[in-house]
C-alpha cells in the first residue's frame, strides 16, 4: 500500500496551531506518511512541530462557515487544535490523519521507516539479554539453570527462547508444567534475592479445573525453589472469589492439599476495562476547566487512580515484605500472568534491588519483566485515554506501573538514577515512538517481525550518553538498602508531569531543566579541571622533591 | 470535639495486660527525678506506669513514673524508645512531655469495668482508672496503662492532669509562676540565658534581634525601611489611654494629627484606629481598620480616613478597600474545617477513611481563598499603585492573616528569618490578635479558630512552590506551630499587648514583685530559639535553597554564568528533526488553563469594573509568564492540584505515612551538603583572595548554616539512617495508629493476616 493513497491534502497553508499557554501560531501544516508537520513561517521563531500518526488518539473536526477545525488528542495526552481554511482541505486533512493513524499491519509503522541519524555506539537489541542476567545469578548461586525449552516458542507462546529455571527441573517436566499453566507459562524465575537466596516467580494460573487436576511436575517446580523447611507464599492477584470462578473455566489455584508448603494470598489488582476507564476518568478531570478544589479532589478520588496504584504499591510491598522480612519464596500469578503479575514482580524489584534503581538496571527490569515477560504492549497501548472504542484489551498497565515507580521515586528523591523524564518517556514511547522496542505483544511477535533487524532499538538511543544526561538525577545517591514506600493515601500524589503535562506553563519548567543539565555538564568540566591540576600539582612537588635527595 | 466513639471502637484492639507475658522482670524500682524549670512545681505523680508504644503488642511499652506539674504532664524513665533513631531534643521539653497548654482532650478508662470518661476541670472520677489517654492539639494521642500503679494515685494524677491543664485564670498559666520566680531569684536562668530576652536570632551569621514593635524606635525603622515618608508614628494610645486592644505605638497618616485620632477613635470597634502595616516602594500604604460602629459618623470619618491615606501616597492614589468579613470565611468556618481536618489525622480509624481520603479532604481547606484574596490585593499594591485598606469587624483575625500573607508575597524581608518574626510581631502579636482565645489556652473559649496555623500553612504552600525564596524551612514553621502551644512564652499567651501588662502586673503586686520602670512582667519571647534548642538543632530552620541577596553567588566575578543555550532536544513524537521550542505566552489562548490564578477571579468580588478585572487576569498572566525574582514579588499558585497538604506538621505522626529513609528530608539533606559545599568553597576562596600568604584563620571554615553539613569534598557517605518522612520528629509512641513498625509491614501484615495469626513460618521449622 502506498501512502499516498491515503493522503489527499499533502499540504494546507495559512493553518493556526493553538496549544493550551502557547500563543496561536499561523503555519503551513504537511502530511507525510508517519507525520503530521506544522511549520510556522514567523521569521523570528521559526518552530516545527512533527506529530506521529500512531501517536493520536483521536481526532475531532467542526465547520464554522468555511474555516474547519480539527481537534488533535495525543496518546500522551497532549491536545492541539488545528484551524484550516477551506472546507475540503480540512475534511481531506482530516481522513488522511484519521486512516493514517489507524493503521492495521504493524511493518506499515513508522519504525520501520525510521532511519536514525546517529551514530548507534551499542546496538540496543542486544543490551540486555538474559544470558548476561544469568551470568551475575551464577556468581551468587548455583541453583538455577538456563533452559532453551522454549527456543522455537513452541512450549509457551508468550515466553521468551530462554528462561530460569530451578536446576533440578529438566526440560522434560517443563514442558509438562507448561501445559498445567494458561498459556505454557510456566513458573520463571523473576528475581532472586541475593541477601538471603529467597526468589520470586512468576507464572500464570494452573489449569486445575473443577475437578482439581494436579500435575507433579509444576509441585516438584515451586517447591524446588524453597529451603528444606520453609515454605513460601503464592499470590493471587485475584480476588479468591475470581481464583474459583476461573476454575469453571478450566483455570484454577494452587490448592494446599497438594502444595502444603505454600500458603496463598489474594491480593487483588483490577485489570483491563477499569483501568481504562479510570484512566479516561482522570484525564477527562485533569482537562476539566473548573479549577475548584473540592470539585478537583471529587474528580480525581471518582476516578479511583490512585486507588488502583495504592492497590498495585501494597501488592507490590507484600511481595517484598514476604521475601525479605519474611524470608520466604513467592510465587506470583493472576490469570495469564502477563498484566498484573508483572506489575507485581517488576515493583517488588524496585523496593527489594538497588540495581533496578539505576538507568541501565531499571531498562534491563523493563526488558526482562515487562519486554521478554510477554506483556502484551500492542494490544494493551494500541489507544490511550482518548479512545472511543471500548476494546477490552486496551488497559494502561504499564502505565500504572511507571506511576507507581514515581511514586517510590517522589518518596525515596535520592534513591533512583533516573529521573521523572525518564519514566515520562517510556511511556510516551510505549504509545507511539520511532522505535521498534515496545512493538509486538511477546518476543515470539518480536522475531517474526524481525525488529532487531529491520527497527532501532530505544535502548540504542537512550543509552548514548548525550541522551543519558538528560535522564539523570542530580540527587542520586546509591542506596543499598531495601525501600519501603508508604502506600498511605496520603502519601500517593497525582503525577502531574503526565497528566498536567500539558496544562500547565513549561516554558520555565523547561528552562529550569536546561539549566540543570548545564549545571551537570559544567560541573564535569570543572571536575576534570581540578583532576587536571591535581595532577599537574603532584607532578611539581615530584619534580621539586628530586633536587633535595642528594 | 472529639467523639468518644472512636476511642470506644480501638479499645477491644489493645491486648489486655494478663495476655501480656513479654515483660517478664518486674517494673524497676529506681529513683526518676523530672527536670524542672523555675517555678515549676510537681503536683502529684504516680509510678509504675506504663506508656504504651504500640496498640497491638505491649512488647515496646515504657516502664516509670508519670508526673504532672504546673508546666506539663512528664514521663520519666530509664527505658529507651524503641525503633527511635533520632529524637529532636528540646531542652523545655523531655521526650515523653507534654505541655499542658498542648492538652485537647483527656480520656480516663477503666476497661474492667468497660467505663470511660471525659475529664474536665474539677470533675470527680467515681471508677480507679486503667488507662488514661491524653490527646494532643498537635494531633498527637499519648497512651498510659496503671495497671501496677497505685489506684488512688493514678487517680489522682489523672485528676491533677485535667484539673492544671484546664485552669481557671490566664495567672495561672505556667508562665506566670516562671517569670515570678525568675523575677524573685534571677540567678536562676533557663540554658544559662536571661530568659526575659528580647528576640534573639536564630544565630543567623548577623546576629540580627528580631523587632518586637513594642517600642517607637522600631516602627520608626518600619516606616524608614519601607520609604513610607507620609507616615508617622503615633504614641496618643501610651499607656493604653486610648484602646486596650491596640498596641502602645503604631503608624498613622502624617496628615492626620493625634487630637483627630483620638476623636475619631470612639467611633471604631474597640476604638481600633487604623493601623498601617506597610508600605509598598511605590508608595502604595497597606492598612488595617476596624469597622466604624457610629452609624451617623460613619461616612464622614470613612472619608476622612481615607483623605488622609490618600494624602500620605506620593501619587496621591486612590484608596482600595476589602471587606475581609464579606469575601473571606468567618472564623467558624475556619475552626470546623480544622476540627475536620483534625479528625482526619488523628481520629478516624485509618484504613476507614483510605477509599474515601480525597473527598474527605474537601472543605477542610480555606487557604486557597487567603492566599488568593491577598494575591489579588498584591495586585492592587503593585500594579494600580493603591494603598490598600482591609477592612474587619474588629480588624484583628482574618486582617493579621491577609495583612501578612501579603506582606510575604511583597517584601522578600519577610520571607527571611528575622523578617518573618517580625512580620509574625507586627501584624498578630502587637495588633491585637487573640492568641489566648484562639489557641484555647484555657480550654473554656469557643473562640477557638486556628488561625495562625493557617497563615503558617498558607506559608508552607508559598515555600513550597517558592523553595527559593524563604530563608526559613519547613521545620522552622512547624516548630513555630508547636511553640504556640508551650505556655511559657509571652508572645502567643496573650490577646493582645495590653492584656500581658494589666494581668502581669495585678500577678507583680500579688506576688510581691517590685517591677520598677517596666511595663508589667517580662516573659520570655519565643523568638529567643536558644530557649528551646542548641545552636546546632536550630541550624535545621535553615533552608539550604535559599540564596539571601547578600550571599556571593556564583555569577560574580570570574565565574562563568550559564548561558540558555538553545539547543532543541529530539524526542519522540518531535521525530528526527529540531523540533519547535515553546513560544512567547501571547494575549491569544484557547484552551482553559489549570494553574494560573486567572480562570479563579471573580470579577463580581471587585467594585470596579470589569475592565479592572481583566487587567488583573493581565497582570497575572504576565506575571507567570516571566522568570520569578526570588527577591521580588511571588505570587501563588492556586489549582486544586497545587495546593497541597502540609504532611510533615499533619502526617509526622501517622506511621502509615511515614516513609523511612526517604521523604522531601532526604532531598533537603543532598541539598544542604551540596549548599554546605559551596559556602565552604566560597570561604576558602574569599580567604585565598584576601590572604594569599595562607596564614590560616580557620575559624570562619568551621561556621556552617546548613544542620547536615559536608565532610569536606567528594563526600560520599550516604544519607543518615535516622531520617524519614517525619523527620525531625518521630511517629513512634503515638497511638492513634496500630503498630509502631511503620506502614509496610503493618499493613500487609494485616492484608496477610487470615493466616500469619495463626501459624508462624519459624514454628514449622
Amino acid at each position: 500500500m502506498e501512502f499516498a493513497e491515503l493522503i489527499k491534502t499533502p499540504r494546507a497553508d495559512n493553518v493556526v496551531l493553538h496549544r493550551p499557554f502557547h500563543p496561536a501560531v499561523e503555519g503551513t501544516l504537511c502530511l507525510t506518511g508517519h507525520h503530521l508537520i506544522f511549520s510556522s513561517r514567523r521569521q523570528d521563531n521559526a518552530e516545527e512541530l512533527w506529530l506521529l500518526h500512531s501517536n493520536i488518539d483521536s481526532i475531532d473536526k467542526r465547520f464554522v462557515g468555511s474555516l474547519g477545525t480539527i481537534v488533535i488528542k495525543c496518546k500522551d495526552l497532549r491536545i492541539i487544535q488545528l484551524d484550516i481554511p477551506g472546507m475540503e482541505e480540512c475534511l481531506n486533512i482530516a481522513s488522511s490523519i484519521e486512516a493514517l493513524s489507524t493503521l492495521d499491519s504493524v511493518t506499515l509503522m513508522y519504525p520501520f521507516f525510521y532511519r536514525p541519524m546517529f551514530d548507534v555506539l551499542e546496538d540496543g537489541w542486544s543490551s540486555f539479554l538474559l544470558e548476561q542476567e544469568f551470568e551475575l545469578l551464577s556468581s551468587v548461586t548455583n541453583e538455577w539453570r538456563l533452559s532453551c525449552v522454549n527456543k522455537e516458542f513452541s512450549v509457551c507462546p508468550s515466553y521468551p527462547p530462554v528462561v530460569i529455571v530451578p536446576k533440578s527441573v529438566d526440560d522434560e517436566a517443563l514442558r509438562k508444567v507448561a501445559l498445567f499453566r494458561h498459556g505454557g507459562r510456566f513458573p520463571v524465575l523473576s528475581y532472586y534475592h541475593k541477601k538471603n537466596g529467597m526468589a520470586m516467580m512468576r507464572s500464570s494460573q494452573p489449569l486445575t479445573g473443577t475437578n482439581g487436576r494436579r500435575c507433579k511436575e509444576d509441585e516438584k517446580l515451586v517447591n524446588a525453589t524453597l529451603r528444606s523447611g520453609r515454605r513460601g507464599f503464592v499470590i493471587d492477584t485475584r480476588p479468591l472469589a475470581v481464583a474459583q470462578q476461573a476454575r469453571a473455566k478450566g483455570g484454577g489455584f494452587e490448592q494446599e492439599v497438594h502444595y502444603p508448603q505454600w500458603r496463598r494470598i489474594h491480593k487483588y489488582i483490577e485489570r483491563f476495562n477499569i483501568l481504562q476507564e479510570s484512566f479516561i476518568k482522570l484525564v477527562e478531570a485533569c482537562n476539566d476547566q473548573s479549577h475548584n478544589m473540592d470539585r478537583w479532589l471529587s474528580k480525581l478520588e471518582a476516578s479511583n487512580w490512585l486507588t488502583h496504584i495504592k492497590e498495585l504499591l501494597t501488592a507490590a510491598c507484600l511481595a517484598a515484605q514476604c521475601i525479605d522480612r519474611e524470608g520466604a519464596s513467592v510465587l506470583v500469578h493472576g490469570s495469564e500472568g502477563t498484566d498484573s503479575t508483572l506489575q507485581v514482580t517488576s515493583l517488588a524489584q524496585i523496593i527489594l534491588d538497588p540495581r533496578c534503581r539505576t538507568i541501565r538496571g531499571f531498562e534491563a527490569l523493563i526488558v526482562r519483566e515487562w519486554l521478554q515477560a510477554g506483556h502484551p504492549f500492542q494490544q494493551r497501548c494500541a489507544q490511550s485515554a482518548y479512545s472511543n472504542s471500548k476494546q477490552k484489551w486496551e488497559a494502561p498497565v504499564f502505565l500504572l506501573f511507571l506511576e507507581c515507580v514515581w511514586q517510590i521515586h517522589r518518596q525515596f528523591p535520592c534513591s533512583f538514577e533516573f529521573n521523572e523524564q525518564f519514566l515520562i518517556l517510556l511511556f510516551e514511547h510505549a504509545y507511539a515512538s520511532q522505535f521498534g522496542t515496545f512493538l509486538g505483544n511477546n518476543e515470539n511477535e518480536r522475531a517474526k517481525l524481525k525488529l532487531p533487524q529491520k527497527t532501532m532499538s530505544l535502548w540504542s538511543w537512550v543509552n548514548r550518553p548525550e541522551e543519558l544526561s538528560r535522564f539523570q538525577n542530580p540527587l542520586y545517591e546509591a542506596n543499598s538498602l531495601v525501600i519501603w514506600p508508604s502506600v498511605a493515601p496520603q502519601s500517593l500524589q497525582l503525577w502531574e508531569g503526565v497528566f498536567l503535562r500539558w496544562n500547565r506553563p513549561s516554558r520555565f519548567l523547561e528552562e529550569a531543566e536546561e539549566e540543570r543539565i548545564n549545571i551537570i555538564k559544567y560541573n564535569k568540566e570543572l571536575q576534570a579541571r581540578v583532576n587536571a591540576l591535581r595532577r599537574r600539582l603532584a607532578e611539581l612537588e615530584a619534580d621539586e622533591e628530586v633536587p633535595d635527595e642528594p | 470535639m472529639f467523639s468518644l466513639k472512636q476511642p470506644k471502637s480501638t479499645f477491644k484492639s489493645y491486648l489486655l495486660p494478663q495476655a501480656d507475658d513479654n515483660i517478664a522482670s518486674e517494673p524497676r524500682i529506681k529513683k526518676l527525678e523530672p527536670v524542672l524549670l523555675p517555678g515549676e512545681i510537681v503536683v502529684n505523680e504516680v509510678n509504675f506506669v506504663r506508656k504504651c508504644i504500640a496498640t497491638d503488642t505491649s512488647q515496646y511499652d515504657l516502664w516509670g513514673k508519670l508526673v504532672c506539674t504546673n508546666f506539663k504532664i512528664s514521663f520519666i524513665t530509664d527505658d529507651l524508645m524503641p525503633l527511635q533513631k533520632f529524637h529532636y531534643k528540646n531542652l523545655l521539653l523531655g521526650e515523653h512531655d507534654v505541655p499542658l497548654t498542648c492538652i485537647e482532650q483527656i480520656v480516663t478508662v477503666n476497661d474492667t469495668k468497660r467505663k470511660q470518661k471525659v475529664l474536665g476541670p474539677n470533675q470527680k472520677l467515681k471508677f480507679n482508672p486503667t488507662e488514661l489517654i491524653i490527646y494532643c492539639k498537635d494531633f498527637r494521642i499519648v497512651r498510659f496503662r496503671f495497671d501496677e500503679a497505685g489506684p488512688e494515685s493514678a487517680k489522682k494524677v489523672c485528676l491533677a492532669i485535667a484539673h492544671y491543664s484546664q485552669p481557671t485564670d490566664l495567672q495561672l498559666l505556667f508562665a506566670f509562676e516562671y517569670v515570678g520566680e525568675i523575677y524573685h531569684n534571677p540567678a536562676k536562668k533557663v540554658n544559662g540565658i536571661d530568659p526575659g530576652g528580647g528576640g534573639g536570632g536564630i544565630g543567623s551569621a548577623s546576629g540580627q534581634q528580631t523587632p518586637l514593635f513594642e517600642t517607637y524606635s522600631d516602627w520608626d525603622r518600619e516606616i524608614k525601611r519601607t520609604g513610607a515618608s507620609e507616615w508617622r508614628v503615633c504614641s496618643v494610645n501610651e499607656g493604653y489611654m486610648i484602646s486596650t486592644c491596640l498596641p502602645e505605638y503604631f503608624v498613622v497618616p502624617s496628615s492626620l494629627a493625634d487630637q483627630d485620632l483620638k476623636l475619631y477613635s470612639y467611633s471604631f470597634i474597640g476604638r481600633r484606629m487604623p493601623l498601617w502595616s506597610w508600605n509598598h516602594p511605590n508608595g502604595s500604604a497597606l492598612v488595617r481598620m476596624a469597622n466604624i460602629k457610629d452609624v451617623l459618623q460613619q461616612r464622614r470619618i470613612d472619608q476622612r480616613i481615607c483623605n488622609a491615606i490618600t494624602r500620605s501616597h506620593p501619587l496621591r492614589s486612590d484608596v482600595y478597600k476589602s471587606d475581609l468579613d464579606k469575601c473571606l470565611p468567618n472564623i467558624q468556618e475556619i475552626q470546623a474545617a480544622h476540627i475536620k481536618l483534625k479528625q482526619l489525622c488523628v481520629n478516624e480509624p485509618f484504613d476507614e477513611t483510605e477509599e474515601k481520603w480525597l473527598s474527605s479532604l474537601e472543605n477542610t481547606r480555606w487557604l486557597e481563598a487567603f492566599l488568593k484574596h491577598s494575591a489579588e490585593l498584591v495586585y492592587m499594591m503593585e500594579c494600580k499603585h493603591v494603598s490598600v485598606v482591609l477592612q474587619e469587624e474588629e480588624g484583628r483575625d482574618l486582617s493579621c492573616l491577609a495583612a501578612s500573607l501579603i506582606q510575604v508575597m511583597l517584601d522578600p524581608y519577610f520571607r527571611t528569618i528575622v523578617g518573618f518574626q517580625s512580620l509574625i510581631q507586627k501584624e498578630w502579636v502587637m495588633a491585637g490578635y487573640q492568641f489566648l482565645d484562639r489557641c484555647n489556652h484555657l480550654k473554656r473559649s469557643d473562640k477557638e479558630s486556628p488561625l495562625f496555623l493557617m497563615f503558617l500553612d498558607c506559608v508552607w504552600q508559598l515555600l513550597e512552590q517558592y523553595p527559593a525564596a524563604f530563608e526559613f524551612s519547613e521545620v522552622y514553621l512547624t516548630i513555630l506551630y508547636d511553640s504556640a502551644r508551650i505556655s511559657l512564652f509571652g508572645t502567643f499567651l496573650f490577646n493582645c499587648p495590653h492584656q500581658r501588662v494589666k494581668e502581669s502586673t495585678e500577678f507583680a503586686i500579688s506576688k510581691n514583685i517590685q517591677l520598677g520602670d517596666e511595663k508589667g512582667l517580662r516573659f520570655p519571647c519565643v523568638w529567643d530559639w536558644s530557649l528551646q534548642f542548641t545552636s546546632r538543632d536550630r541550624l535545621l530552620f535553615h533552608n539550604p535553597l535559599y540564596i539571601g541577596k547578600s550571599t556571593p553567588s556564583v555569577h560574580n566575578g570570574a565565574l562563568r554564568t550559564f548561558k540558555r543555550s538553545k539547543k532543541n532536544y529530539s524526542s519522540t513524537l518531535r521525530g528526527v528533526p529540531p523540533a519547535l521550542k515553546n513560544g512567547i505566552i501571547g494575549e491569544q489562548e484557547f484552551l482553559p488553563r489549570r494553574n494560573s490564578l486567572i480562570l479563579k477571579l471573580k470579577p463580581d468580588f471587585f467594585q470596579a469594573a470589569e475592565g479592572q478585572s481583566h487587567s488583573m487576569e493581565q497582570y497575572f498572566r504576565d506575571w507567570f509568564a516571566k522568570p520569578v525574582d526570588l527577591h521580588g514579588v511571588i505570587l501563588p499558585h492556586l489549582s486544586g492540584t497545587q495546593i497541597k497538604l502540609w504532611k510533615l506538621c499533619y502526617f509526622r505522626w501517622v506511621p502509615e505515612a511515614q516513609i523511612n529513609h526517604g521523604g522531601s528530608i532526604t532531598a533537603f539533606h543532598r541539598v544542604s551538603l551540596l549548599a554546605d559545599e559551596v559556602d565552604m568553597l566560597n570561604r576558602s576562596l574569599r580567604q585565598y583572595k584576601s590572604n594569599s600568604s595562607l596564614q590560616g584563620h580557620c575559624s570562619e571554615l568551621d561556621q556552617s548554616r546548613m544542620y547536615f553539613r559536608a565532610n569536606g569534598l567528594n563526600d560520599t557517605s550516604g544519607a543518615p539512617d535516622f531520617l524519614s518522612s517525619s523527620f525531625p520528629f518521630s511517629p513512634v509512641g503515638n497511638l492513634c495508629r496500630r503498630s509502631i513498625l511503620g506502614t509496610p509491614l503493618s499493613k500487609f501484615l494485616s492484608g496477610a493476616k487470615i493466616w500469619l495469626s495463626t501459624e508462624t513460618l519459624a514454628n514449622e521449622d
